[in-house]
């Protein structure tokens, strides 16, 4: 599958000597990388290297003890949550956090909060509901079909999402991440669990993304196939420190991270 | 209204004998009235005919500019869409031949029928059906240009031979000043004799062949079959079949454009259940593994109900076994039963049809293969008027049709009105309509071999005529045989009968020509490993199932009820199934043993497991360890014997 050529130049994120401790375990140590406009970033590594604590301190859940983060353009010693969703950044979680008891439709919904006309759901308008509040569900609304109509889950659309097998509640996780239209989507080993075909499609989907709507991608993945083909770089961390550092061929052939992680290939 | 002379259906006039011509006329005299529901974003979204026309003629533009030209051959490929079905019309506009393929046919079976039927372009759902094409484009050498309606992932393709829907209009439009012809002089110099469509039908023995089907056949045999069921302009039909199968071709293309009802496309298949309930057609075809599907969702729900509803369910299922076939086909019942329906039609049946969306059906047809007659009964009870229907592409579907208090599961019904219908001395059924075929695509061998003295058709089907005509199909006629002893052996109507019971999924049954009667069987994974978690049985998790001792004896037990009805029947006294293997996995359409509407090849499968029958027939009681393993099994496979 051919794609056209893209424009990855430009850093959309910066982080820079990054330090995070949890009291005496240092969990990222002095780590430092850039993720390109558009581009498919894969963070790897072992278990317990740091790689959801890192997406974490992008997206404002850790705050490190050192270090800075700059997101288009803006330095800040360290993000809060809530200014990350506000800014573009979207993620899903390694254990899938969605609203169980909600149906697929509304927990992408919840996706486009910050999205909405804050005046048009208030309390007041909403308790009429005809009128501004309906039009702006409508509005709403249309683009969360739109989504599910990408992720091919209209069959589900009604369903609680808790009733859904694994693979599925992930792919209900990314069309919540995608309702808020970010620039920077984090992906948490979106593909963990998921049988070959599942993860065919997942790609599919990740690369549509991108390809379509230029979404920034960060990607924690363990399926080195999938790494290699999806991502235009990789950053590799071990034990908290970053160990290389390239595109996927360079890292692949890297010593460092043949000893650490990957061993040698049959 | 086309409806309006329907008392004398022989001659259509010249200017409705076309589809586009018809298209034309729905456009004019009824612009406003709904040609399709799409749903998109889950709302249903309407096209009017008129909007249908516009639609179809700049479409029609853009293939004129890609150089189409009348006999132009090209192909449709994909998901039941309005986009498609108005693919089909503007290609016709342009006197143009529209080929549907089966979308998940595999590269080979493409690149064999696109090759075949010379086409100058095919007309695409989306990239997966670009890519196939594309994988073979090099062997067509008649192939020009390819389209496709859904843009995903299509943004990186540079070829300029590929094109949008859009893209394709685009150019179309503005190309059209240079065309010397407009649109409705395009279309009315299209005749009723001209090439339709050509249907390949899937080969069960030998390769597809192109049936090729003129408007005036598919014209006629839709407007009477039409007037005999009392279908009309204000139907509701799901267009939900493979576009490439004659059922749905001759329904959601050939009666929809000649009748003018609404065609509705579901969203996606998985949300086929949903659709069906949002639109309650009242015209329906379906296989038997829909009815079947359906059928088992509903026990499946009643299993797991209240005690109350799962006794109410019983008892007025009961009363409809007993009079409900009775009052769907108008015969007479006593008023208790009468009043005893009506208050099931109040509190089990009507609430079942209306969450399957079938409470709205005026005629229902299943088609395919026959369907089991407990099942089909259970439809006929509720209130549901379903009926079997003979579907060969070479009739345009109008062979038989049922009179109305007539319906049985096990017959076709009686010939239609202008169809002449015999069977000939080797037990073959012929026939002679309106509706029959012009003949093999480039094959005069094949066409010669079955379009014989003024006009008949070999149908290579067996069958039986009853003394009220009633005609009750047994199988392909070049399968059935007898053993060396002389047993009639027809392995279809056997194989229908294993299929039926309840551990069994698919089987084979082989025993023309041979000693005696055996068969290949498959189990159904979801019963049997129900049966298996209730019972005390302990299999350990790598042991192969089918090769388990306990489930041979529940299969056995199936297989001996039905070799006592064969001794019960007169007709089928001797037959008997002797013995029988378990094979492992499933047979399916991916793996080659069926055709995508579930046709059994006979011959492919007697290839593919020629050791396990070679052991059959050896004498063996067991397959040796070497063939066992080819066919995934670690220790011998064990033949059964009864």
């Amino acid at each position: 599958m051919s794609i056209a050529e893209k424009n990855t130049s430009e850093a959309i994120l910066t982080v820079e000597n990054i330090t995070l401790s949890f009291g005496a375990v240092r969990a990222i140590r002095d780590v430092s990388f850039n993720i390109n406009k558009s581009e498919i970033r894969a963070i790897i590594g072992p278990n317990g290297a740091g790689k959801t604590s890192m997406l974490n301190v992008i997206n404002g859940f850790y705050h490190p003890q050192e270090g800075k983060i700059s997101f288009r353009g803006e330095v800040r010693k360290q993000m809060r949550p809530h200014e990350a969703a506000a800014g573009g950044i979207a993620r899903t979680f390694q254990n899938v956090a969605l609203f169980k008891g909600m149906s697929t439709l509304d927990n992408i919904m919840t996706g486009r909060n910050l999205k909405m006309n804050k005046w048009n759901v208030s309390l007041v308008p909403s308790m009429f509901y005809y009128g501004p509040t309906q039009k702006e569900e409508i509005k709403h609304r249309q683009h969360v079909e739109e989504i599910i109509s990408f992720l091919e889950i209209e069959a589900i659309r009604k369903t609680p999402v808790g009733r859904l097998p694994y693979g599925l509640q992930k792919r209900v996780e990314l069309g919540r991440a995608l309702a808020a239209e970010p620039d920077l989507l984090l992906l948490d080993e979106p593909m963990a669990g998921m049988n070959l075909e599942e993860k065919e499609d997942m790609c599919r989907f990740i690369l549509d993304v991108n390809d379509e709507f230029g979404t920034t991608i960060a990607l924690i993945e363990h399926d080195m196939g999938v790494v290699m083909d999806l991502s235009d770089r990789v950053v590799v961390l071990d034990h908290g420190e970053k160990i290389a550092d390239g595109s996927p061929d360079e890292v692949k052939n890297d010593q460092k991270v043949i000893d650490a992680y990957l061993g040698v290939s049959s | 209204m086309v409806s309006a002379n329907l008392d004398s259906v022989d001659n259509i006039s010249h200017t409705e004998d076309t589809f586009p011509k018809l298209l034309l006329k729905h456009a004019r005299e009824r612009g406003s009235e709904p040609a399709f529901r799409q749903k998109r974003l889950g709302i249903w979204q309407t096209l009017t005919w008129q909007q249908a026309k516009d639609t179809a003629e700049k479409l029609s533009f853009g293939l004129a500019n890609m150089g189409l030209e009348r006999g132009d051959k090209v192909a449709i490929i994909g998901q039941n869409t309005s986009m498609m079905y108005l693919s089909m019309l503007a290609t016709q506009s342009l006197g143009g031949v529209p080929v549907p393929i089966f979308s998940d046919a595999s590269n080979e079976e493409f690149q064999l029928l696109l090759a075949h039927a010379e086409i100058k372009g095919a007309i695409c759902q989306d990239q997966e059906q670009i890519d196939k094409v594309e994988s073979v484009k090099e062997s067509i050498k008649s192939l020009e240009f390819l389209v496709f309606e859904q843009p995903r992932g299509m943004r990186g393709y540079t070829q300029n031979y590929i094109y949008s829907i859009d893209g394709l209009i685009e150019a179309g439009v503005s190309a059209k000043g240079d065309r010397k012809n407009n649109f409705e002089d395009e279309v009315m110099a299209g005749k009723g004799d001209d090439l339709s469509t050509i249907i390949y039908t899937p080969g069960t023995t030998a390769q597809p062949k192109g049936v090729m089907l003129s408007y005036r056949a598919l014209i006629l045999a839709g407007l009477k079959s039409a007037k005999h069921e009392g279908i009309n302009a204000h139907e509701n039909v799901l267009a939900y079949l493979p576009i490439a199968w004659i059922g749905d071709h001759l329904i959601s293309y050939a009666q929809h454009n000649t009748l003018g009802f609404t065609i509705n496309c579901p969203e996606s298949p998985d949300t086929l259940l949903t659709d069906l309930k949002d639109i309650s057609p009242s015209y329906f075809l379906a296989p038997p593994r829909i009815l079947e599907q359906v059928h088992a969702e509903i026990t499946g729900r009643i299993a797991g109900a209240a005690r109350l509803k799962q006794s109410l369910y019983n008892s007025f299922m009961k009363l409809a076994n007993r009079v409900g076939d009775r009052i769907t086909s108008g015969k007479n019942v006593g008023p208790f039963d009468r009043f005893a329906y009506l208050l099931g039609k109040f509190m089990i049946y009507g609430p079942i049809k209306n969450t399957l969306g079938f409470n709205k059906i005026k005629v229902a047809f299943n088609a395919g293969d026959p369907i089991n007659s407990r099942i089909f009964n259970f439809y006929r009870a509720l209130g549901i008027n379903l009926k079997p229907l003979y579907l060969q592409a070479e009739s345009s579907g109008y062979v038989c049709l049922h009179q109305q208090n007539e319906v049985r599961s096990n017959s076709v019904g009686q010939a239609a009105s202008d169809v002449e219908l015999r069977i000939n001395e080797d037990g073959e059924i012929e026939y002679r309509s309106a509706g029959i075929f012009s003949g093999y695509y480039k094959d005069k061998k094949a066409t010669n071999s079955v379009l014989i003295d003024d006009g008949w058709f070999k149908s290579g089907d067996a069958g039986e005529l009853s003394e009220n005509g009633s005609l009750r199909l047994i199988g392909r006629a070049d399968e059935v045989g007898s053993t060396t002893s002389g047993v009639k052996v027809s392995p279809q109507y056997i194989e229908n009968q294993l299929r039926f019971c309840d551990f069994i999924g698919n089987a084979v049954v082989f025993g023309a020509g041979r000693a005696f009667v055996s068969a290949l069987i498959t189990i159904d994974n979801e019963k049997v490993n129900g049966y298996l978690e209730k019972s005390d049985e302990n299999i350990p998790a790598d042991e192969e199932i089918s090769q388990q001792d306990i489930v041979a004896n529940l299969l056995e037990r199936e297989i001996n009820s039905i070799n006592t009805i064969f001794s019960d029947d007169p007709d089928n006294s001797g037959l008997k199934i002797e013995k029988f293997i378990i094979i492992p996995g499933q047979f399916s359409s991916l793996n080659g043993e069926f055709t995508q509407m579930g046709k059994l090849r006979r011959v492919f499968v007697t290839e593919k497991y020629k050791k396990l029958i070679d052991a059959i027939y050896g004498g063996n009681d067991i397959v040796d360890a070497k063939a066992s393993k080819n066919f995934g099994v670690k220790a011998a496979i064990k033949i059964r014997r009864l």
